[in-house]
């Protein structure tokens, strides 16, 4: 099951990871945030260790997503030791999502 | 509660009601008018017409063709639709609910030309006010458009942002002023965008400044693919992904015709159309409460 990341955890879990991490930035309002909640589920489940994957609800972490400039959701963001190298916008093909993990 | 709503009229939308019609759902058609085939002056790579019909007699007689089957059609411009378990569409004028839902209102010709535009995707511009005007909470924001979608778009905006302005780049405005509120409205063109690193100003076409922290685009109508965006569908080259069959990512809704990107023949919308027309029906009388 993807993680639930948030302001408390952010650091120890994403940005100290020593795997890359995948990070959905969401919101419960947001349609396309719930048509690809599963398709990030998906990909949490096939991590086997590999990679991370969690969300950020942008209601309850508002600094979160100022932090990283998100100003849209879904965002997804991947990060590589403590650093954002992927950014992905809007409802994208799981492919998409995975490609940014390579 | 409608069982099926079909947005759209042109050779899609008809072709849907048809089907549907002809499987027991007398579906209720919504469209605004005649679409992209009031530029052909003459169909003539369509089965069956050794004297070509112009774009605008075909359409007419689709029309009168489903109306001569009881199918009720209703002239409005939908704005958005919502789903949960059922759709909610919002029209200029009225509120529908249904079970099922077709999407066949053709593609928009007019996309943002801004050059600047993909940078900024993502960073200050966006295509759906109800999902990212949280960003802009105390902000300053402009909705580019000139028709009711983009009053409507403004309105989502306008409870959060600091100020919302309606951008119709040199385009007459054709919504109710009326209606504007605290919403003001700019005419002029706009010639380019900048900002670092998100979006900051617009340059207008006497090269002054616009600033913003977010663009939001609703030009023309809201269309098809508008709508599947706001729903969360997966959109290509601004085309609506289908699977073969018409169907979505979305239990009971379809999508059918130049929507979904193709051919952009009557051939392929009246193909999707009837597929969609029967996918519905399908799945309608698959439902619990079978209707």
């Amino acid at each position: 099951m993807a993680m639930v990341f948030d302001e408390k955890n952010f650091k120890s879990e994403v940005l100290d990871s020593v795997v890359p991490v995948m990070v959905d930035f969401w919101a419960t309002w947001c349609m396309p945030c719930r048509m690809l909640g599963p398709v990030i589920e998906e990909i949490a489940e096939e991590s086997k260790g590999a990679y991370k994957v969690g969300k950020v609800n942008v209601d309850e972490n508002p600094g979160l997503a100022s932090s990283y400039g998100v100003m849209n959701i879904p965002t997804v963001l991947v990060f590589k030791n403590g650093k954002v190298v992927e950014k992905s916008v809007g409802v994208v093909p799981k492919g998409q999502l995975l490609n940014l993990l390579k | 509660m409608e069982k099926l709503i079909i947005a759209g009229a042109g050779p899609a939308g008809i072709s849907a009601a048809l089907y549907a019609v002809r499987s027991g759902i007398t579906p209720l058609i919504i469209h605004k008018g005649i679409g992209a085939l009031e530029k052909a002056a003459k169909i003539e790579n369509y089965y069956g017409l050794p004297d070509p019909v112009s774009g605008q007699e075909l359409y007419e007689n689709g029309l009168k063709q489903i109306k001569a089957l009881g199918v009720p059609v209703v002239e409005d411009e939908m704005l958005s639709v919502e789903y949960d378990g059922d759709y909610t569409i919002h029209t200029i004028t009225s509120t529908y609910q249904t079970k099922s839902l077709i999407l066949a209102t053709g593609t928009k010709r007019n996309t943002l030309a801004l050059k600047e535009a993909r940078r900024y995707e993502g960073s200050g511009i966006s295509y759906c006010a109800i999902c990212d005007g949280f960003f802009y909470r105390q902000k300053d924001v402009a909705v580019i458009g000139n028709g009711e979608y983009a009053l409507h778009e403004a309105k989502v905006l306008e409870p959060m942002a600091a100020k919302v302005t309606i951008l119709t780049n040199g385009m007459e405005p054709t919504f109710e002023k009326e209606a504007l509120g605290t919403i003001q409205v700019e005419t002029r063109k706009i010639i380019s965008a900048g900002g670092e690193p998100t979006l900051k100003w617009l340059e207008l076409e006497n090269h002054e400044k616009f600033p913003l922290d977010g663009l939001f685009v609703a030009l023309g109508t809201a269309g098809s693919t508008d709508i599947a965006r706001k729903l969360g569908l997966m959109i290509e080259n601004n085309h609506i992904m289908i699977e073969t069959d018409t169907s979505t990512a979305l239990p009971g809704l379809f999508a059918a015709g130049d929507c979904t990107g193709g051919l952009l023949q009557v051939s392929k919308a009246v193909y999707e159309g009837a597929l969609a027309g029967t996918k519905a029906v399908k799945y309608l009388k698959k439902l619990p409460e079978a209707v």
